[in-house]
């Protein structure tokens, strides 16, 4: 009976119910996308998540350093013992000046793992994003019915996703190499947290690494599968990997994995294949309730291959019916991968802008309700990205929205340091000066008033993104540097636009222009005589 | 006329169609002296409708004996020349916007629509010798008059003289002891006007909005100022409806129905109810020319500066003619409509301005305290008749400029409309606090020289604009994307629920719900405008719950896989 670390945590973890849990990351691989680009997305979905974007500078080490390890609040909670709490998410030394913050008191360490020689820059956030070489993650927080949830305390293991997912960053420049760095860094320091999901890719190959830490502390349960070339995955907050077989050179596993499930009990084998199925071993629910997760798989693999009339409903968590991954119809657009996580289940059954949660103005989310349809373009949303790299641009390239990209606009970041519009940001303190502000103006304006301004906010989404589109392929023949630089200055001029978008907003709003959406028009109680009505 | 004039009358024409067709639309409410707390006179009106947001200082003048004032269409040098009148030796300063405001020596105008069946021609036609529209007519006033009674009895004159066109309006005059009310409208010849004068009783509060109040001119009564010219007008169109005692019934004469059924006279029952609630006046009457509503009432007690915003600021929160509570609240309780749907309520997303020109013995200087776009989520700042300072001038409504507090109050006004129930309470306290800090500088500032409170309200103006801004920005940070935000009391939308895996049957669809209001709410907090009825449990309860039921089921699985069976 080891219940109460847990217990605990998730009593004082409820206050704080529609904090992280909620991430959709999607891999688009090189034969699955018009432009043979490697695609690795992620949505960061929780009201309370540091919108902050990070160049992380590359770094020489001395022989015998140690690279710290520290907590990440992303994971579930503020931890004050390790002084670490959302925003900042992190206050320490040797992680460029963008982790560095006065008045605010320094992140304490969990512990520390022996320092390489060299270390790679890298873009980061709650989660690490993309390096200078070109390595890609994407993440997504698990529902485990084992173990819900390990505080970070003496006894359990070192790593979250969070920081695992840096530690590649800052070795790798190649997918495999990077899942099999972290599956040893899991085997030899442990887990705490949650089930998690990363998503690595190269330009070449993408796996999904799924984790779930040991209760003991030591070690760490993990799998890793190849998203086959010419396939789309999406992950939203459960696992997708199920039967486990060392014969299949797409996945990869320690040989002692399975003893392990089998000794803590935790082992559920496959009746008909008699396979050891790891959702079902590590019983990776949904968060929250039903289609929580499989909603958005559904949707999402029903959008690019619709040719398999996929069926929204199923029968259980452990359903079978949506395959790890998916060939698309046709090869995708990045206005596709773009519009995938825009989506609000319109012109389903499940869009809210149609019944009488679209309020006056067709508004397409749902608030504050337990048992509710969610979304992928979910209003939690502190940012989405669109990680892409291939053999002809020059660097890779992050295209970021911050909060929901449905009232968004997608910006490629290079790797390279960004820190006036994107860095230092707190959400709690406005600051005209950085990008997630003007997006947040223009968010919360647009969706109370959906029908009337979001059409103009997508045509200037649209526009924008063309001509980022058209600018970054014009770009390709330029050095790293240049190419840089060039987004850069695309970054400043999106900014200029969305403030611009803002204004014209604003205007917009303008008495006369308001009409109630059709469907929604409400009854009109004006009198239309002198008779007493009630 | 010369040439250029002719060439402006040509521009003029095409253009006049558009000018005159604009509804002015307002409420306009006045507490005389014995009315308030303090002794103030209260002048306060809104225009609620796309008009100019910016105010205008125009400066003393003085002129040579053979001046001649020139008259334009629309008072507006950039259309078509009219004619001329007589100028004054000297005009005073005045603060102008849509319509002439309040002048330097402390009269104060004040403007509401109306409507008439009479046809009379309100668009301008060249056939006219009118020259007057009532922005001209107060204009003039204000150059010219100190007190109330030369103002009405000059703007009659002058319509008596050179004619009056445009739509039929009200205008109250007030000085620091008295208040007319002129009630106009043109002839069908557009020679002279028709119009009808009543002082407003010391010690009563007057409301007009959007409909002519006065009903039989009463020969006997010394309030009214009856002309014997309007009479015969009144006669020789065949318009005079005489009452019983042999006055003239003005209000059936011109016809002066409502725009429509309690367009207007739901408002006047309104004010006239907060102000004398002891006069449980009917809400509802039997049609236009109902009697049920005094000119004017005497408050049950008397009122202060604060009680006529708030009054300007009414929604009809706490009774059953709130928007908020019905379908037009939409997921927040807005108490605001589009597209003019359902009851017209005194404060409106309409409104470019609210006006509240405050006159007493202690005040060195007139102040007019200017509220911009929707008055509940928009401060009333003080000014002066003075220059007036940047950010409330300078506006163009085509162009978004962060610099004016017309668009900081735009920005604030359309978020918490968006978001009623979640913002309204927080916007409302930050502008209810920023009142009561000018209101008190100026209670402190009553004994400064001229110059020095000119100088205290200019910097208030700048504290207000920044407080404004920072406003803004707080309502975007507790915003946050819709962090924990909840939808309004009773107007939580109906959702199909994802609890199982199987699918939900379908059910025939269910009859939609037209939220009702509750009953009268007076007591409680009088800007909770978000009052309708209490849902069974709302979303948070919901959760925490579920989240109960699931975990105590989870420990208990929890612990049947971790306790391996002996």
């Amino acid at each position: 009976m080891k219940l109460t670390p847990f217990v605990c945590a998730f009593i004082s973890g409820q206050i704080m119910l529609s904090v992280s849990w909620a991430c959709t990351t999607m891999v688009i691989t090189p034969g699955a996308s018009a432009d043979g680009s490697m695609y690795i997305t992620h949505s960061n979905d929780g009201y309370t998540g540091d919108t902050s974007v990070v160049y992380v500078p590359a770094a020489d080490h001395k022989k015998g350093e140690m690279r710290l390890v520290y907590p990440s609040a992303c994971a579930r909670e503020a931890y004050p013992d390790f002084n670490c709490d959302y925003t900042p998410r992190l206050n320490v030394k040797g992680r460029g000046p963008d982790y560095s913050f006065e008045g605010v008191p320094i992140t304490d360490p969990i512990g520390e793992i022996p320092q390489v020689e060299h270390t790679y820059a890298y873009l980061d956030s709650n989660y690490g994003i993309v390096n200078e070489h070109g390595l890609m993650l994407g993440e997504c927080t698990d529902n485990s019915r084992r173990i819900r949830y390990l505080r970070p305390d003496a006894g359990t293991g070192l790593f979250y996703s969070s920081e695992l997912g840096r530690v590649a960053l800052e070795r790798c420049t190649k997918a495999r190499e990077a899942v099999e760095l972290m599956g040893s860094l899991i085997d030899e320091y442990g887990l705490w947290g949650t089930a998690e999901t990363l998503l690595v890719g190269d330009k070449e190959e993408a796996y999904v690494l799924e984790m779930m830490p040991n209760p003991s502390g030591k070690g760490g349960f993990w799998v890793a599968q190849k998203v086959p070339d010419g396939e789309f995955l999406i992950a939203a907050n459960q696992f997708r990997i199920r039967l486990l077989d060392e014969n299949n050179p797409d996945q990869i596993f320690s040989d002692h994995l399975i003893d392990d499930l089998r000794t803590i009990g935790w082992l559920v084998k496959d009746k008909k294949s008699g396979k050891v199925d790891w959702l079902k071993s590590i019983q990776t629910i949904e968060h929250l309730h039903p289609y929580y997760s499989l909603r958005r798989v559904w949707r999402a693999m029903d959008l690019v291959a619709p040719s398999k009339k996929f069926q929204p409903w199923v029968e259980g968590y452990d359903t079978t019916a949506y395959p790890f991954s998916v060939k698309p119809d046709r090869k995708l657009l990045l206005d596709d991968i773009m519009a995938l996580h825009r989506d609000y289940y319109q012109d389903t059954e499940f869009d809210f802008a149609r019944k009488e949660t679209g309020g006056l103005f067709d508004f397409p989310y749902c608030f504050s309700s337990y048992n509710k349809e969610r979304v992928i373009s979910t209003t939690a949303i502190s940012y989405i990205w669109i990680n892409q790299f291939n053999d002809r641009m020059p660097a890779p390239v992050s295209w970021l929205a911050l909060t929901s990209p449905a009232d968004s606009v997608y910006v490629p970041l290079p790797v390279a340091p960004i820190s006036e519009l994107y860095s230092r940001v707190d959400r709690k303190n406005y600051n005209g000066d950085k990008f997630y502000w003007v997006v947040s103006a223009v968010g919360t304006l647009t969706r109370a008033y959906y029908s009337i301004l979001s059409p103009l906010v997508k045509e200037t989404s649209k526009a924008l993104e063309k001509k980022s589109q058209e600018l970054v392929a014009e770009s390709l023949h330029l050095s790293k540097d240049e190419f840089n630089k060039v987004l850069l200055d695309n970054a400043r001029d999106n900014f200029k636009e969305w403030q611009r978008l803002y204004h014209r907003l604003v205007l917009k709003m303008d008495y006369d222009n308001v009409k109630y959406a059709k469907r929604h028009r409400p009854a009109n109680t004006a009198p239309t005589s002198y008779k007493q009505v009630n | 006329m010369n040439i250029s004039h002719l060439g402006k009358i040509f521009t003029f024409l095409a253009a006049s169609v558009i000018f005159t067709n604009e509804a002015l639309s307002g409420t306009l409410v006045l507490a005389t002296k014995g009315a308030t707390e303090d002794n103030s006179v209260f002048l306060a009106y809104s225009v609620d409708k796309k008009a100019d947001p910016n105010l205008r200082y125009v400066e003393a003048k003085d002129h040579d004996v053979e001046a001649l004032r020139e008259i334009y269409f629309d008072s507006d040098p950039k259309q078509a020349f009219l004619g001329t009148i007589p100028e004054a030796a000297h005009t005073f300063a005045y603060l102008d916007s849509e319509y002439g405001l309040i002048n330097e020596k402390g009269l104060m105008a004040a403007v509401s629509e109306a409507y008439t069946q009479r046809n009379v021609k309100t668009k301008y036609s060249s056939y006219y010798k009118a020259i007057f529209c009532p922005k001209e007519l107060i204009k003039v006033a204000l150059e010219r008059c100190v007190t109330a009674l030369d103002a009405a009895t000059l703007i009659t004159r002058l319509i008596d003289e050179y004619g009056l066109y445009g739509k039929p309006v009200s205008v109250v005059f007030a000085d620091r002891n008295e208040a007319y009310l002129v009630e106009m409208m043109p002839t069908p010849s557009g020679r002279g006007g028709f119009y009808a004068v009543r002082r407003v009783p010391d010690g009563e509060v007057f409301v007009t909005a959007d409909q002519f109040r006065i009903q039989d001119l009463k020969k006997e009564d010394p309030d009214f100022i009856i002309s014997s010219r309007v009479e015969t007008t009144l006669r020789e169109a065949g318009y005079t409806v005489l009452a019983p005692r042999g006055n003239i019934n003005w209000l059936r004469s011109v016809k002066g129905v409502e725009k429509k059924p309690y367009y207007s006279m739901r408002r006047v029952w309104r004010v006239l109810s907060l102000v004398a609630p002891s006069q449980e006046l009917p809400a509802w009457v039997s049609g236009y020319e109902d009697k049920t509503y005094p000119f004017s009432i005497r408050p049950d007690k008397p009122l202060a500066l604060t009680d006529i915003m708030e009054i300007m600021r009414d929604t009809y929160t706490g009774t059953s003619f709130d928007n908020a509570t019905k379908a037009t609240g939409g997921l927040f309780a807005s108490p605001y409509t589009y597209e003019d749907y359902g009851e017209r309520s005194i404060s409106t997303g309409k409104t470019t301005y609210t006006f509240i020109g405050q006159l007493n013995e202690n005040l060195i200087t007139p102040v007019i305290w200017v509220s911009l776009g929707a008055s509940g989520e928009s401060a009333f700042v003080p000014l002066t008749v003075d220059a007036v300072p940047d950010t409330f001038s300078g506006v163009s409504r085509e162009e978004y400029d962060e610099s004016k507090m017309w668009w900081i109050s735009n920005n604030i006004s359309h978020l918490t409309r968006g978001y009623y129930s979640a913002l309204s309470d927080l916007v409302r306290m930050a502008i209810l606090e920023q009142e009561q800090r000018s209101i008190t500088l100026i209670k402190h500032s009553e004994s400064l020289p001229l110059e020095r409170f000119k100088n205290v309200i200019r910097n208030n103006v700048n504290v207000s604009y920044n407080r404004t801004r920072k406003l803004f920005e707080r309502v975007l940070e507790v915003h946050d994307g819709g962090y924990m935000l909840k939808y309004a009391e009773g107007h939580l939308p109906n959702f199909t629920p994802v609890d199982h895996y199987h699918k939900p049957a379908p059910k025939a669809p269910a009859e939609k719900k037209t939220v009702q209001s509750k009953p009268l709410v007076t007591s409680g907090i009088p800007f909770m405008n978000a009052v309708s009825q209490k849902q069974e449990k709302n979303d948070e309860d919901l959760l925490r719950e579920e989240f109960f039921r699931r975990f105590s089921k989870d420990m208990n699985e929890a612990e049947k896989n971790q306790s391996p069976k002996n």
